[in-house]
């Protein structure tokens, strides 16, 4: 059932965002790739007795209801936490993965079934750099033999040529021709890297996927692979989707930048805008987790450190978990003063995934130096590891805390939750935020943009 | 075929591991004396000779006192049943030399083993890669299959299948004989056919294990999503990429499964399912009722097993030692 409810939030939602929705035809010739609710669940594989009991199996949606656009040319990078779907919607772009919903449209064509009928096609067009350059070179090939590999396959002129081909996109990444004949194995990180990059180029390509082509290099190997990646983006005319969990390589050579959480996009915009405006919460707070800067936003961190799981994502906006500034109740019952609100939201969160069972209750009281393990103790207990004042300013918000607390106290934690279930839901819960217009080009998907 | 890269490792090893060169050199002796039985065989294996039975070998026996009836009467006499170099391993029952037959043995051995184990490998090899490469529904109908053969005992399959289809075997003419150069040796090999492809249907499926689990850990490489990006065939794939990253565990298991095969074809023929009497199995089999008395009948080759299975392992030793770490370590 949860899984049902789930799939049509993700679907409804992702048709209401106000990123216009061109049809084929209207595609204008500075798009390059086109990506238009695109979803990529992973299935477990079912089981003898899944399939006995005919039991759908667990899915993992690792992109979930995506839209945007690459122009020709441009970089765009895509930032998020490890988990958030960047690398599957790389893969899905490049028609290694088949899209459970949505389209990707690579110069107005369908990415999937030309992938079907033609990928050799296909592979002249993009291509991508991986993230470990150990494991993106076969080890029984010579360089030589790697960065040919694409011109053998698509059978480019004859072999003397093919070979000149070779020597001059080794030289062009910053590598020296002595050095064909030797296997991967003798190459540092960096050389492999520039390996990776010179085989992508081979084909000569309009995109470049770049999957964290850094992340495994030394800093200033880092630099150079970058250096090298904003030259050759000159030199071929090309446009890169530039995948990083590195804001400060993003940063260098995004022009726009899209944020990425849970399998959706939570926020795009220009470069500059992102790092100077940024309109979501969740970006706010990758931007602070820069050592540079504070590690909070308005005084308040992120509350909870766990990502949740891309299985059974939240409901509503995935952030409100973890969000600093989650929307208060819009219901006219109850009133709240930001930081009583939050407290109280720390609250629920934890009732509802079973951090504050009896075995925990008895634990916090012990901790306390009041032995005895009685309702008003829990009670204090409670509102103290949360943060939620003796008495809230409301009184009828107390009054629903109040019963809530007695029901929790009394071990029943089903009680306590149903207690508060509607007078304190957020909107953040209810309701999937639609991508918001903010500036040219600055979207966002947050209650809070909507709200102001 | 072979990369100057793999030819360096494996003389390297050989080098610097005494054991591993003790391996290749019996490997080696195994492999020419079964190439030039004919010439080294000092008699004709199935030559029968009645006055010179149950001889034993050069500097062994001597004069011995037995009493036995002679004219009539029983007499103490001395008998001189010492070796002699002529039959320098002695000689069985049928006055047969037996150091020939066991020269000839391992003609017989190495046929059977190198046959069948090319017919494993290719056929493991293709179906575990299918397997491993392509998972799924694939992978499941193939290697429940390959369980199942696994479930059974080696030698009960093979036993079955020999009963099902029959002793059958292949003459192949000696080039040795045919072209005139030696007289009086057997002027065919026999090539038990049956016995290399019962041997064969119950080794395959350990090459296929290992071939799937190596598929399975390359096709996870990001190489071989690069290569798919740009436009390999699956087939493409396997060929190129698959399959040379996955061949050392492979052909180590391959080199190492020869000897457990040697030992099956030598279990069928001392159960008399030979197909050939020129087998070291068989002539264990025709010594067993006199190891009180002739222990030289089933030691002989016996030790010609023992020697083989010895070379091959460490051979087989040889070989991952030389082909894997190369490239783990990142040597030269």
């Amino acid at each position: 059932m949860e899984v049902q409810v789930l799939m049509s939030e993700s679907t409804n939602s992702s048709r209401s965002t106000d990123i216009p929705s061109t049809t084929i035809e209207e595609i204008d010739l500075d798009t390059l790739v086109r990506v238009d609710n695109l979803c990529k669940y992973y299935e477990d594989d079912r089981g003898l007795i899944d399939w006995a009991l005919s039991r759908d199996p667990e899915k993992v949606r690792a992109v979930d209801g995506v839209s945007f656009e690459i122009k020709r040319g441009e970089t765009l990078g895509v930032v998020g936490e490890s988990g958030c779907g960047k690398s599957t919607l790389a893969r899905t772009i490049m028609g290694l993965h088949q899209p459970t919903e949505g389209t990707v449209l690579f110069a107005g064509k369908n990415v999937a079934e030309q992938v079907k009928s033609d990928r050799k096609r296909f592979a002249r067009r993009a291509q991508i750099v991986f993230q470990d350059p150990s494991s993106c070179l076969d080890p029984r090939l010579t360089l030589r033999e790697i960065v040919r590999e694409p011109l053998d396959i698509h059978k480019v002129g004859p072999k003397p040529h093919r070979n000149e081909r070779v020597e001059e996109l080794i030289e062009r990444v910053g590598l020296a021709t002595d050095q064909l004949d030797r296997y991967p194995s003798e190459l540092s990180g960096g050389q492999r890297q520039r390996i990776g990059i010179a085989r992508a180029l081979a084909l000569d390509p309009e995109l470049l996927l770049l999957d964290e082509p850094t992340s495994a290099l030394d800093v200033s190997v880092q630099a150079q692979i970058l250096n090298l990646l904003q030259e050759i983006q000159e030199e071929y005319n090309l446009s890169y989707l530039f995948i990083s969990h590195d804001l400060s390589v993003i940063r260098y050579l995004s022009d726009r930048v899209m944020v990425m959480y849970l399998g959706k996009i939570v926020e795009i915009a220009p470069s500059e805008v992102i790092f100077e405006e940024p309109a979501h919460p969740y970006t706010e707070i990758l931007l602070s987790s820069t050592p540079s800067k504070k590690a909070n936003i308005d005084g308040k961190q992120v509350r909870n450190a766990d990502i949740p799981s891309p299985r059974n994502p939240p409901r509503g906006c995935r952030f409100h978990t973890r969000c600093p500034v989650v929307v208060p109740p819009d219901n006219h019952n109850v009133e709240f003063e930001q930081d009583e609100w939050l407290a109280v939201f720390d609250y629920k969160l934890r009732l509802r995934s079973g951090r504050l069972d009896t075995n925990k209750l008895t634990e916090l009281v012990e901790l306390q130096d009041n032995k005895t393990e009685n309702q008003t103790n829990i009670k204090e207990v409670v509102r103290e590891t949360c943060g939620i004042p003796q008495t809230l300013s409301d009184s009828t918000a107390e009054e629903v805390l109040d019963d809530s607390l007695s029901a929790l106290a009394d071990g029943d934690t089903e009680t306590a939750l149903e207690c508060i279930a509607v007078d304190f839901e957020s909107p953040c819960e209810k309701q999937n935020p639609p991508v918001m217009h903010i500036s040219e080009g600055h979207h966002s998907a947050c209650l809070r943009t909507e709200n102001e | 075929m072979i990369s100057k890269r793999t030819r360096t490792a494996v003389l390297k090893e050989l080098h610097s591991n005494k054991l591993a060169t003790v391996g290749t050199a019996l490997i080696l002796c195994m492999l020419f004396v079964g190439m030039f039985a004919p010439v080294l065989a000092p008699h004709d294996p199935t030559q029968q000779d009645n006055s010179q039975t149950h001889q034993p070998p050069a500097f062994m026996g001597g004069e011995t006192e037995t009493t036995r009836l002679v004219d009539g009467e029983m007499q103490t006499v001395t008998e001189d049943n010492s070796g002699s170099l002529t039959h320098p391993l002695g000689t069985d029952t049928n006055g047969r030399d037996v150091l020939s037959r066991a020269i000839y043995g391992a003609r017989t051995s190495l046929l059977v083993a190198l046959t069948a184990m090319m017919a494993s490998l290719i056929l493991g090899t293709s179906v575990g890669m299918t397997a491993g490469y392509f998972g799924g529904k694939t992978d499941t109908i193939l290697m429940r299959f390959v369980d199942v053969v696994l479930a059974f005992p080696a030698l009960l399959i093979t036993l079955a299948m020999i009963g099902v289809i029959g002793p059958l075997t292949f003459f192949i003419p000696d080039p040795f004989v045919t072209s005139g150069l030696i007289t009086d040796r057997p002027t065919h090999m026999v090539f038990p056919v049956t016995i290399t492809a019962a041997i064969a249907a119950v080794i395959w499926v350990w090459i296929a294990r290992v071939a799937r689990s190596e598929a399975i850990r390359v096709k996870n490489e990001e190489y071989v999503t690069a290569a798919r990006t740009m436009g390999r065939s699956n087939f493409g794939i396997i060929r190129k990429h698959v399959l040379p990253n996955s061949i050392t565990p492979i052909l180590v298991l391959a080199t190492i499964q020869v000897a457990s095969i040697i030992i099956i074809e030598s279990s069928l023929s001392f159960l008399g399912f030979a197909g050939t009497n020129l087998s070291w199995g068989y002539d264990i089999a025709q010594g067993r009722d006199y190891l009180g008395t002739s222990w030289w009948l089933s030691t002989i080759p016996g030790l010609f097993i023992v020697i083989a299975v010895v070379g091959i392992n460490l051979f087989g030793d040889l070989l991952r030692d030389a082909l894997d770490p190369g490239i783990d370590r990142g040597e030269v």
